[in-house]
């Protein structure tokens, strides 16, 4: 332990790394503050859940539609609130004084909801299944068990969409899809934490491999009772480096961003909420999974692809023993991998397989657990995707460790 | 018991070095050879930072690289090109090493203090090494190989850089501890050794040529061994014809120290041969030499 | 000396490493311009429009000629008519002609599928072309109130750039279908050669310093003399890189085989305003100039910074910095966006200016602080 510190502290104690890691944290603050204008009214679904409850249900619905009404009458309106927001234009908007455009739209505000609510189920259970089906097959001309797998993957996903909405799995307030808060936190957060980890853990791993072949001390330090067995200490620290970077770089911009949106209300609904739609489909999880939840196991995927990373990086460390070399092969190995599946379309078995991607994983995690019409959405793609990948890495890194401990020092 | 037994090394059709057969036992062996003999691939071999192509190494008769730690933890080692960290200070690079050497967690500072005292750097055990010179490097270098009290000692020029005072004091150090261990220096500069060294290994052309006692040595040179005075203008002929050792300009003449192994001649007064002159008459023909 | 610099610059790991790099980032994103130019429909048919009427109508269209290219729209659409005449399932659904055609109803189920079927199942050429003649023409048509509009929204300079516009009837009759396709591949062009030049030039003095050559170089007869010879070096690789990798790249944009509209001033496509009027073969040759000098001047910083890291972690990790600067930032408005009016108009210039500032300010700092600093 005290010798995997040591070398940990090679890294941790490297200003490169710590100005890198403030950098990276302060462009994620400021990104997710920059894209923040609108969290004043993401708070609505807060007083939403509050008055109505998590689940919209046909009584829910009604009870608002009241209380709009209502509040439309405390304007001075005989009119339902949908007429009233209706004929309410522009100019005589802007006739109003401050105060009554504030309760305005606030009003609109509430409305915007309650229609996204009341149209809710005819919108969810029109996702028309039969056509996505033949979307996927089209994509790809699949022959033999390829099809069958996939075929079946399709037919699970649709029972699972069923279920979703027999279950009314959908009907649970989230913050609108136009705000696409959904791809705010995920597609662009937690992406660009990942991919800033990967850019530090490959410099981390290959300056703790490489550090005695940089300094020239490898015939001080490998001469010792530990000797070459220090690789594995090496190795222990590298990972653990990159734990550490990971959970600050998470914790940090996470936690800038959870100060600026309150989730408070929405933890619990899930990632398929129907509100939650801010494409061509609503996000479909193979599992319910609760936004926490969701974000939980998400962090847990892309640390695991970040650990696969480092031990990559570290493999090939030690076959090209070059810093500058190593960081830029292990990025370009990441590219090359995620560029591999669209030169096998001709073969959709290689591109299958092609398609189990760490690549692909780290840079798509609002698509995680997702269902859909392409490879990377089968059921379990994470995880077979990650325990692939850390086979290869495995033995990437016993091999490259085997030979470093036979090969000569020179 | 260290022995070397039959062991070459190859890099591809290069032979560094070939059939060597060697022994070591407790005192302080010096290591003389030219550059390029095959020096360092020895030394390498004997801290298992290289494996032999063929033969093996056997400390109390088993081979080294099977007993792995067991063994390095016998070894102290100062390489030819010492590495450490400029940002570290002597102190917190000791107990890396001290960390990494596998000594008792407690007693690392006091032995840190121990070996620094002994190579007197104790005053800058708190300086970054960025600013050491040359000399001060080595002293830690030296500090390091004694940090495990090793049994077997390997130095490979630890006298380079060092001030003569230093080497005296360096000389001194060696003697005290040689009594319990395998000491091997390997240097060019036979009078780090001479007084010191219980025995003397030369290595020529990949291979062992000579391990004995310096004094066996030079023995062996008895008789063969001369100097005179001559005028400047014979010298340049006089030189053609004998390997010279020694040459000193004085007053109006030259003294010449020089090696004849067949005749001699009355007015060339027989001297004491040295160490410095087995080196010179044995590797007479390397490039390196002269 | 220099060009033993050169071939220390050159080491062909180093190029090889180019090389991958080079491919891999041609398919992420340069590959794709290339491959799906124009990209869909309505692009396609705007594009083989144009490359028809450009050579007969030249950059400005007037009255006449408006006629003239609304009588070629009026004859397709006489063939359209003819089409929908022999066509049953479109009599059969009320369809007589290209009019009701356009004017169905794709609520109803029947006509949408029908629509469906026709646009993108049998994908009937004709009718995405009829389509982007309108575009065209009606854009055309509403071109003064456009501009009228921009007037009323703008102020200052902009305002005088539209009023200058509408005075001397510079409308734009074409589409943005090529300028958007060569704004996309300039952009990736300069990024990917950024990058080159940044993986090739790190390394010079670094590389030196790691291997303990400096206290020798110095102190040979050129001295310090070595480190203007390595810089020199260094700047001609980057140009020669830089020169390599436009070449082909431009060599492969010209397969895209937009020559028909090289001599097309900037103002006659629509979409885009620009603060100066060029063609678009002098638009070209300004944003290849501003990559060639954007290159230069990261080699420049990339020697900079490689004499004074102490190793490559802390090289690897500048560079990061460096380059999401160069590529978020310089390529992003001094290159994409070098001439277009949205951004003020001195910005672009004023940018320069300080970017030229700031590295030969710095380089100048460096390279004095190399000549006479202790090398220990």
């Amino acid at each position: 332990m005290l010798i995997t510190w040591h070398e940990m502290k090679k890294a941790i104690t490297s200003p490169v790394i710590v100005i890198l890691l403030v950098l990276f944290i302060a462009f994620n603050g400021f990104q997710v503050i920059g894209q923040s204008l609108a969290k004043e009214e993401l708070k609505v679904v807060n007083d939403i859940t509050f008055l109505y409850g998590r689940t919209l249900t046909n009584a829910s619905l009604q009870q608002m539609k009241d209380a709009l009404d209502q509040d439309a009458k405390k304007l001075g309106t005989e009119e339902e609130v949908q007429d009233y927001l209706e004929a309410m234009t522009f100019e005589k908007y802007e006739q109003e004084d401050v105060f009554q455009q504030q309760a305005i739209d606030q009003i609109s505000l509430n409305y915007t909801y309650y229609s996204l609510g009341a149209e809710l189920e005819s919108r969810y259970t029109s996702i028309d299944m039969d056509e996505l089906r033949e979307d996927l097959f089209e994509a790809s001309q699949m022959q033999g068990w390829l099809a069958g797998f996939m075929g079946n993957q399709f037919t699970k996903w649709k029972d699972r969409y069923e279920e979703i909405v027999e279950t009314a799995e959908y009907k649970e307030w989230f913050f609108a899809g136009q705000y696409r808060m959904h791809s705010e936190l995920f597609r662009s957060l937690v992406k660009n934490i990942a991919v800033q980890s990967v850019l530090l853990v490959v410099l981390v791993t290959a300056l703790i491999a490489n550090y005695e072949v940089e300094q020239r001390t490898q015939s001080t330090v490998y001469t010792t009772k530990k000797g070459r067995k220090l690789i594995w200490h090496k190795f222990s620290a590298a990972m653990g480096v990159s734990l550490l970077i990971f959970i600050l770089l998470a914790g940090f911009s996470l936690g800038i961003f959870f100060l600026t949106y309150d989730y408070s209300s929405v933890w619990q609904t899930p990632i398929s909420s129907g509100l939650n739609w801010e494409y061509k489909l609503p996000y479909i999880t193979w599992w319910p999974l609760t936004v926490w939840q969701f974000l939980i196991l998400a962090l847990l995927t892309e640390l695991a692809v970040v650990l696969i990373v480092a031990m990559l990086a570290f493999a090939i460390s030690l076959y090209v023993k070059n810093s500058y070399f190593s960081w830029i092969l292990c990025i370009a190995m990441l590219v090359a991998i995620f560029l591999l599946p669209s030169f096998l379309t001709a073969y959709p078995v290689l591109q299958f397989i092609a398609s189990l991607n760490i690549t692909m994983v780290l840079l798509n995690p609002h698509m995680y657990f997702n269902g859909g019409t392409t490879f990377s959405m089968i059921q379990f793609f994470e995880l077979w995707t990650i325990l692939l990948w850390l086979l290869i890495a495995l033995l990437g890194s016993g091999l490259g460790i085997r030979r470093f401990l036979i090969k000569d020092v020179v | 018991m260290l022995t070397i037994s039959n062991v070459s090394k190859d890099y591809g059709n290069f032979k560094a070095l070939e059939g060597m057969n060697l022994q070591f036992e407790n005192g302080i062996y010096g290591l003389l050879a030219p550059n390029g003999a095959g020096k360092t691939t020895l030394i390498k071999m004997l801290v298992t930072l290289i494996k032999p192509t063929s033969g093996e190494i056997l400390y109390n008769g088993k081979p080294i690289e099977a007993l792995g730690e067991s063994y390095r933890e016998l070894i102290g080692y100062l390489p030819q090109h010492f590495g450490y960290y400029k940002h570290y200070t002597p102190q917190k690079y000791l107990r890396y090493l001290a960390a990494l050497k596998g000594l008792e967690k407690d007693k690392v500072d006091q032995r840190i203090d121990e070996v620094l005292e002994m190579v007197a750097l104790g005053e800058v055990k708190k300086k970054k090494m960025r600013k050491f010179s040359g000399g001060m490097i080595q002293r830690v270098g030296i500090a390091q190989a004694l940090l495990g009290d090793p049994k077997i000692l390997i130095l490979d020029e630890p006298t380079a850089g060092l001030d003569p005072k230093e080497r005296a004091r360096f000389r001194h150090l060696l003697s005290d501890l040689a009594r319990e261990r395998i000491i091997l220096i390997s240097t060019h500069i036979v009078s780090d050794i001479e007084s010191i060294a219980n025995e003397i290994i030369m290595i020529r052309d990949q291979t062992l040529l000579y391990k004995g006692d310096s004094a066996a040595i030079c023995r062996s040179l008895q008789g063969k061994i001369y100097e005179v005075a001559m005028p400047f203008e014979d010298f340049a002929d006089f030189r053609k014809q004998y390997l010279t050792l020694e040459e000193k300009q004085e007053q109006g003449h030259m003294l010449v120290r020089f090696y004849a192994p067949e005749q001699q001649e009355a007015e060339w007064t027989p001297a004491v041969p040295q160490l410095e002159d087995v080196f010179l008459i044995e590797y007479a023909n390397e490039s390196s030499v002269r | 000396m220099f060009g033993m610099e050169m071939k220390k610059i050159f080491s062909w790991k180093l190029l090889l490493l180019i090389a991958v790099v080079n491919v891999l980032l041609f398919y992420l994103r340069l590959e794709f311009e290339l491959e799906h130019f124009p990209n869909g429909r309505p692009a396609t048919d705007l594009f083989r429009i144009e490359q028809q009427l450009i050579p007969e109508y030249g950059a400005r269209i007037d009255e006449n000629e408006l006629l003239e290219i609304k009588a070629l729209y009026t004859d397709r659409v006489t063939a359209a008519n003819a089409f929908f005449e022999k066509e049953d399932n479109a009599q059969v659904l009320g369809i007589t002609g290209y009019k009701e055609f356009q004017a169905m109803d794709t609520a109803d189920p029947e006509l949408s599928a029908y629509y469906s079927d026709l646009m993108f199942e049998s994908g009937q050429d004709f009718l995405w072309e009829l389509q982007a003649w309108e575009l065209l023409i009606e854009n055309f048509e509403a071109r003064d109130s456009a501009i009228k509009a921009q007037i009323e929204r703008t102020d200052g300079a902009r305002q005088q750039h539209y009023e200058q516009q509408l005075a001397e009837e510079r409308f734009a009759f074409y589409s943005s279908t090529v300028l958007d396709n060569f704004l996309n591949y300039k952009t990736y062009m300069a990024i990917i050669i950024l990058i080159s030049i940044t993986i090739l030039m790190s390394p010079v003095f670094l590389r030196d310093y790691r291997a303990g050559m400096l206290p020798i170089q110095y102190t040979a007869k050129v001295g310090r003399g070595v480190y203007r010879a390595k810089w020199l070096a260094g700047l001609c690789s980057t140009a020669i890189l830089t020169v390599l990798l436009l070449a082909i790249y431009m060599g492969l944009y010209w397969t895209n085989g937009t020559a028909s509209h090289f001599a097309t001033p900037l103002s006659s496509f629509g979409w885009y305003d620009y603060w100066y009027d060029m063609t678009f073969f002098q638009y070209i040759v300004l944003s290849v100039t501003a990559i060639f000098v954007v290159a230069m001047l990261l080699g420049v910083l990339s020697m900079a910074i490689s004499t004074i890291v102490p190793n490559a972690i802390v090289l690897i990790g500048i560079q990061i910095v460096v380059l999401f600067i160069m590529i978020a930032g310089v390529t992003m408005y001094l290159i994409r966006d070098i001439i277009i009016l949205y951004l003020p108009q001195m910005l672009v210039p004023a940018a320069y200016l300080v970017l030229f500032g700031i590295i030969f300010i710095s380089f100048g700092w460096i390279w004095r602080r190399e000549f006479r600093k202790d090398i220990v």
